[in-house]
């Protein structure tokens, strides 16, 4: 069988569209980071970095700190627009976004976990996780009735009317997670989600984490340097020095 | 650790016989090697001749013939002596991971692809143990076991790679010890064996 007619067993896919599917997302991918660079002040923290994250799969950004990875998954989420490289993400070059069409992207399509007390203080448990449905003009009281139902499904029904300062650091991050999941998300960014937390309620918030990302056949970009955390993923890219020192796929 | 000392710790919850304490063993210890039933048996009977455990009473019910058997006092005393006795922490190097990971750094056999095959491959294996179902965080007490270990040859190994990244030149050994550099001591080498030997002795003894 010679070249020509294996591609031509290819059916419908004529020339021209293979050229502009090479510009767009490739299929299956959710997430597209190419060749991205940045500088801090005082440190270079991505040096050309690859990123590619394919729907439905969980990859690992791990390394020691100081890597950039945690610059990498703040680009890759389009909260920072990185000096050099292209970010596509769902199918949207970021760049080429305006911050409120980021925004926007961010809200609907996009979960995010920090690994610290990123609530709204001011607002319960029940008003941080409604806060993306409101913020998208959502009903109000079918946004708190389903952030209702993610609190509980997240093991967190006990502290809805609870301010996040009387929240334990396993309970603001089960509502972080819920809030991050309300929308349902396509993607899911999560740096550091068990860094603050004690290995018991790590393991807990985490995996109700993977659990509901994978239910759902979203992706999932966890960052971190805890190896346990890792082992979760599909596929690992660890970052040294700002550049990838190695991949490996864990499935 | 023994399997007597197992056996005499699930005995210590009560008379059983022989399918219980290997039910007990293997839930206990559930991603180890199942308790083999003869070994049960056998060490039953090694506790009772040790006047450890001894013949409860036996079973007849509408199958075969069953032995209950229970703890002893002695039995008991040996069950505190056992845990009051810390376990002897495993010997360094004893572990091929180790060895591997000292000739491929020190030698620097690509030590950055070495560390990240073995990193896949523990990270493999701790992906499978932690897909292991947990009912409750103490089912989970022997998993967690090789879960801590895995983590920590994985840091171990970002470091050594790290102290070793540091000092690329060394394999570390001192060369007049190690082997001879040819043209670096003229003569006959059968001989000079072990005079080199002595003097490389107290040539290093009068270094340190």
């Amino acid at each position: 069988m010679t070249p020509q007619s294996t591609s031509g067993d290819l059916p419908g896919t004529p020339p021209a569209d293979h050229r502009a599917a090479a510009d767009r997302v490739p299929a299956g991918a959710v997430l597209e980071a190419r060749g991205v660079q940045h500088a801090y002040r005082r440190t270079v923290a991505l040096r050309g970095v690859d990123l590619r994250v394919d729907a439905g799969e969980v990859v690992a950004v791990t390394g020691p700190s100081g890597c950039g990875k945690s610059t990498l998954l703040h680009a890759a989420a389009g909260l920072l627009v990185p000096q050099a490289g292209t970010v596509t993400l769902l199918g949207q070059d970021l760049a080429g976004l305006g911050e409120d069409d980021r925004a926007l992207l961010r809200r609907r399509q996009v979960g995010i976990v920090l690994q610290f007390g990123q609530l709204v203080p001011e607002l319960t448990a029940v008003d941080n996780v409604a806060l993306p449905l409101l913020l998208d003009g959502r009903p109000a009281d079918g946004a708190r009735r389903l952030a209702l139902d993610w609190l509980e499904r997240c093991g967190a029904e006990d502290v809805a009317a609870t301010m996040p300062s009387d929240m334990s650091g396993g309970e603001a991050q089960r509502v972080a997670v819920a809030r991050a999941l309300v929308t349902g998300p396509s993607v899911v960014f999560a740096d550091e989600p068990t860094g603050s937390l004690d290995t018991l309620a790590g393991r807990q918030v985490l995996g109700l984490l993977v659990a509901a990302v994978r239910e759902r056949g979203a992706s999932l970009v966890l960052v971190t340097h805890d190896n346990t955390v890792a082992a979760k993923a599909d596929r690992e890219v660890r970052l040294v020095d700002g550049t990838v020192a190695s991949e490996a796929v864990l499935r | 650790m023994s399997t007597a000392d197992v056996v005499l710790a699930l005995l210590s919850r009560g008379p059983a016989h022989g399918y219980d304490l290997k039910r007990g063993h293997d839930t206990w210890f559930d991603q180890g090697r199942p308790l083999a039933f003869g070994q049960v048996y056998a060490t039953l009977a090694r506790l009772e001749r040790d006047g450890l455990a001894a013949v409860a009473h036996t079973e007849t019910g509408g199958g075969p013939e069953r032995t209950v058997y229970e703890i002893t006092p002695a039995g008991r005393a040996r069950l505190a002596a056992w845990v009051a006795e810390p376990a002897e922490p495993a010997a360094p190097g004893a572990d091929e991971l180790i060895r591997k990971t000292v000739a491929a750094l020190r030698l620097g056999l690509d030590p950055a692809g070495f560390v990240a095959r073995q990193r896949a491959a523990h990270l493999r294996r701790m992906r499978v143990l932690e897909q292991t179902p947990a009912t409750d965080p103490t089912s989970r007490l022997v998993v967690e076991h090789a879960v801590a270990h895995l983590d920590a040859d994985l840091r171990w190994l970002e470091a050594a790679a790290g102290y070793v990244a540091a000092d690329p030149a060394a394999d570390g050994i001192p060369r007049a010890v190690a082997h001879d550099r040819p043209g670096d001591r003229p003569g006959d080498s059968s001989d000079d064996l072990s005079h080199d030997s002595s003097d490389d002795l107290s040539h290093d003894r009068s270094r340190a």
